[in-house]
């Protein structure tokens, strides 16, 4: 077998992210992944006001085919109910209410191809009172808490990636592979909602019990807090961090690797309760230890003591890591008459269907002609279509 | 059918999140998952040196049973391969080659179970020059690039939630789907390998392909710039923060929204390119009118213009929120002669196979005489094997 989803049809209605995250994660596994995008440029990932080609359109749609469709015309709308007869997915990440102003909602789907499982990404489910709300990454985060533990309230600004995309992404491929594992059982499909602020939420269910259970809000720096998380600058300015976690063997390791044991049983430092306590002055005083060697010296002690402990890499030396071109990590793409793409492997390895190696994320409308053929439709038909901007 | 994966049965080998999450959300999609702890104490998260019945046990291991086991010792081992052979699926996150020193790795219980599916969480993979490395959450947040885009090189403090530990653990649920997709079709089990390090870079795709392409490094920065993200304290202290992304009208609608209508054509901000550019000073600008009000005068204002917008929610407030409320994402776990937790949904809904509400994490060892029974052990034996701290 070709991957794990061998056999399984998607038709992705995917735009920016979310939607196109989760069906590359099911194409990553072997499934075949058609992403249907509008004649007029397509997903705006593409990118076309930065010149296309774009890096972050190839991040979330290698290994798929992609054809055009202008589903506001009956043609658009026809060839799409055919090929969801064909299909066993569905996947949207439109906003509430779209697919059943085009008519190609689960409802109406599902009475052609009773085995459909249609998913669908919102921000914030189907219904409610914010159903016409435009809901971005950033809606998802800050509805969902993410954006909490991460700003500092007196100078807040942004970081870091798109959590609550990526998230519902995740999940939204965990929702398809759930209802699939039914139908083998029901030979029923079924409609299939996650959203980004739900997404974010559960993937924030240790904090957010604590906070229902304590009443306690936490910021940015509870978890690490809690959890022992400290990060450093070594004397040549490289970033590395330590996760003492609970076993007292990590405390005691860092004290040695740092050179000064006898902090050992400091009543500042000695067990964890106190370690929570007194976070800041324990990242004050190894921080001033730490800055009087390079990260690769103290690396070396940290190894030896067993402190589980990382260098904070950023992207570009993530790949130069023995360990992590060991793993693979890092894939090559070729393109006919484009540069290769390099990027990351899909994460999971399987021992029996290995994953197939993916193809390259498809130009827009490049696989037109591959599906419409068997759809009954002739060479002409499909000039036709193209001149009328139907596909 | 009490969810999508009721009759799917799974042994859980977890301690702290990874394991436990990843094995929680096959759970909460109706799968029977087994905790196997060892006897003393089980799973450090429950917390035994604050108290026991810590919010963050509950929050990973809701919906679970629990059976106390060691696997040092021969019976142990025993009844665990009398449990393999009613199972589907085996999960861990144990440091590489615990499993197979145990005589309970892939390999092993195959031949006990031919359909077994086993799936390791590991920090870097079974094999490489890092395996003998404890990994905890930091490892693979430094490692995979994460952190990088976290923190400020000039003062670095780790922030926010355990994305390694989480990530991973979504990355194995999703990987035992598959491998449960290719077993209907093939027959048989597969060993699946998820990393923390995988996962991470799997989810920093974007930064990821961007840097491999042209060799900028990102920093916590310029995701929020390149998708237009912003965030603001209003003059009651409150934040909000708002996703410009691409559409012109979103850039319009915020000027409107500030009464600056002006500011549409400034040549610093007209355009998506000249806004990323102009990125702090954009900031900077709209900062000073955002300080004029109160929150729920600009949420009010932003959503009559349509600007993708959110209130910066901490994890108290988020179930408050109406649109959360009415998404149901607080749900309620009655426990007997316990306190009630107060803890956050699954974020898929399936219509035909929806997922039950979960029962409560168990007690240590809550379920031996169940499945001890169930394999032919007299309450004798039962009692003989907790003399000797068998179970």
């Amino acid at each position: 077998m070709n991957g794990c989803l061998e056999g399984i049809r998607v038709l992705e209605l995917g735009n920016f992210i979310s939607g196109p995250y989760g069906a590359m994660l099911l194409a990553d596994m072997g499934a075949e992944v058609i992403k249907i995008e509008n004649p007029k440029g397509g997903d705006p990932f593409r990118g076309w006001d930065l010149g296309g080609d774009q890096p972050i359109f190839w991040a979330y749609n290698r290994g798929k085919k992609g054809i055009t469709l202008n589903l506001q015309t009956p043609e658009g709308k026809e060839i799409f109910l055919a090929l969801a007869k064909n299909a066993d997915v569905v996947l949207d990440n439109y906003r509430p209410g779209v697919m059943k102003k085009l008519g190609i909602d689960y409802d109406t789907v599902s009475k052609a191809n009773p085995g459909v499982i249609y998913l669908s990404i919102t921000g914030t489910g189907p219904t409610g009172p914010y159903v016409k709300r435009p809901a971005y990454d950033t809606v998802g985060q800050g509805l969902g808490g993410m954006l909490s533990l991460l700003m500092d309230a007196k100078n807040p600004r942004p970081i870091g990636p798109n959590y609550a995309d990526s998230l519902s992404g995740m999940f939204a491929c965990i929702g398809v592979l759930g209802a699939i594992a039914a139908r083998a059982k029901t030979g029923k499909g079924q409609q299939v909602d996650t959203t980004m602020a739900g997404s974010t939420l559960a993937f924030l269910i240790a904090p957010a019990t604590d906070s229902l259970a304590t009443g306690k809000i936490p910021g940015p720096y509870t978890r690490p807090m809690q959890s022992q998380t400290y990060a450093f600058t070594g004397a040549d300015g490289a970033m590395f961090a330590i996760h003492l976690s609970s076993p007292q063997k990590f405390w005691e390791g860092l004290c040695k690797a740092a050179g000064h044991p006898e902090l050992i049983d400091d009543s500042r430092f000695n067990t964890r309760p106190n370690r929570r306590k007194n976070y800041n002055e324990l990242a004050k005083v190894f921080g001033d230890f730490f800055k009087e060697k390079p990260r690769a010296h103290w690396m070396e002690q940290l190894e030896a003591n067993d402190v589980p402990y990382t260098p904070v890499y950023d992207m570009q030396e993530v790949f130069a890591d023995p360990q992590i071109k060991h793993m693979g990590l890092e894939i090559e793409i070729a393109r006919k008459d484009k540069p290769n793409i390099r990027t990351v492997a899909f994460p999971n390895a399987y021992s029996d269907t290995k994953n197939p190696h993916p193809l390259p994320p498809p130009e827009l409308g490049e696989h037109n002609a591959e599906y419409l053929k068997p759809l009954g439709y002739s060479d002409q038909q499909i000039a036709e279509f193209k001149g009328k901007g139907i596909i | 059918m009490k969810g999508c994966l009721d009759g799917i049965r799974v042994l859980e080998l977890g301690n702290f999140i990874s394991g436990p999450y990843g094995a929680m959300l096959l759970a909460d999609m109706g799968a029977e998952v087994i905790k196997v702890e060892n006897p003393k104490g089980g799973d450090p998260f429950r917390g035994w040196d604050f108290g026991g019945d810590q919010p963050n046990f509950w929050a990973y291991n809701r919906g679970k049973k629990s059976v106390t086991l060691n696997l040092q010792t021969a019976e142990g081992k025993e009844v665990f391969y009398g449990l393999v052979k009613k199972a589907d699926v085996v999960m861990d996150n144990y440091r590489p080659g615990v499993t197979k020193k145990l005589g309970i790795d892939f390999e092993s219980l195959r031949k006990v179970n031919e359909g077994i599916v086993c799936c390791s969480i590991t920090g870097t993979g079974p094999t490489g020059p890092y395996v003998k490395r404890p990994a905890y959450d930091t490892v693979g947040q430094g490692m995979g690039g994460m952190m990088s885009v976290l923190m400020d090189p000039q003062n670095p403090k780790p922030v926010g939630p355990a994305y390694a530990d989480c990530l991973s653990g979504m990355f194995s649920a999703l990987g035992v789907l598959g491998a449960l997709m290719a077993r209907n079709r093939t027959g048989k089990g597969q060993q699946v390998d998820a990393t923390m390090v995988g996962s991470i870079l799997a989810f920093l795709n974007a930064p990821a392909t961007e840097t491999l392409a042209h060799g900028r490094v990102p920093g916590p920065y310029t995701r929020p710039r390149q998708s237009q993200t912003y965030a603001f304290a209003c003059a009651d202290g409150a934040m909000l923060a708002i996703h410009l992304s691409s559409p012109q009208k979103f850039w319009e609608g915020l000027c409107k929204s500030v009464e600056h209508p002006e500011l549409i054509e400034d040549p610093r901000f007209n355009t998506r390119p000249n806004r990323r550019t102009n990125y702090d000073e954009l900031n900077k600008t709209f900062a000073v009118f955002f300080k004029e009000q109160p929150r729920s005068v600009w949420v009010e204002r932003l959503e009559a213009n349509d600007v993708p917008h959110t209130p910066v929610y901490n994890l108290k407030e988020v179930f408050d929120d109406p649109q959360v409320k009415h998404m149901g994402m607080q749900i309620a776990i009655e426990r007997k002669e316990k306190p009630t937790i107060r803890t956050v949904k699954f974020p898929l809904s399936h219509s035909d196979t929806p997922s039950a509400h979960p029962s409560p994490p168990p007690e240590l060892g809550e379920n031996n005489d169940e499945f001890l029974k169930s394999l032919g052990y007299d309450e004798a034996k039962i009692a003989e094997f907790k003399e000797k701290g068998i179970i």
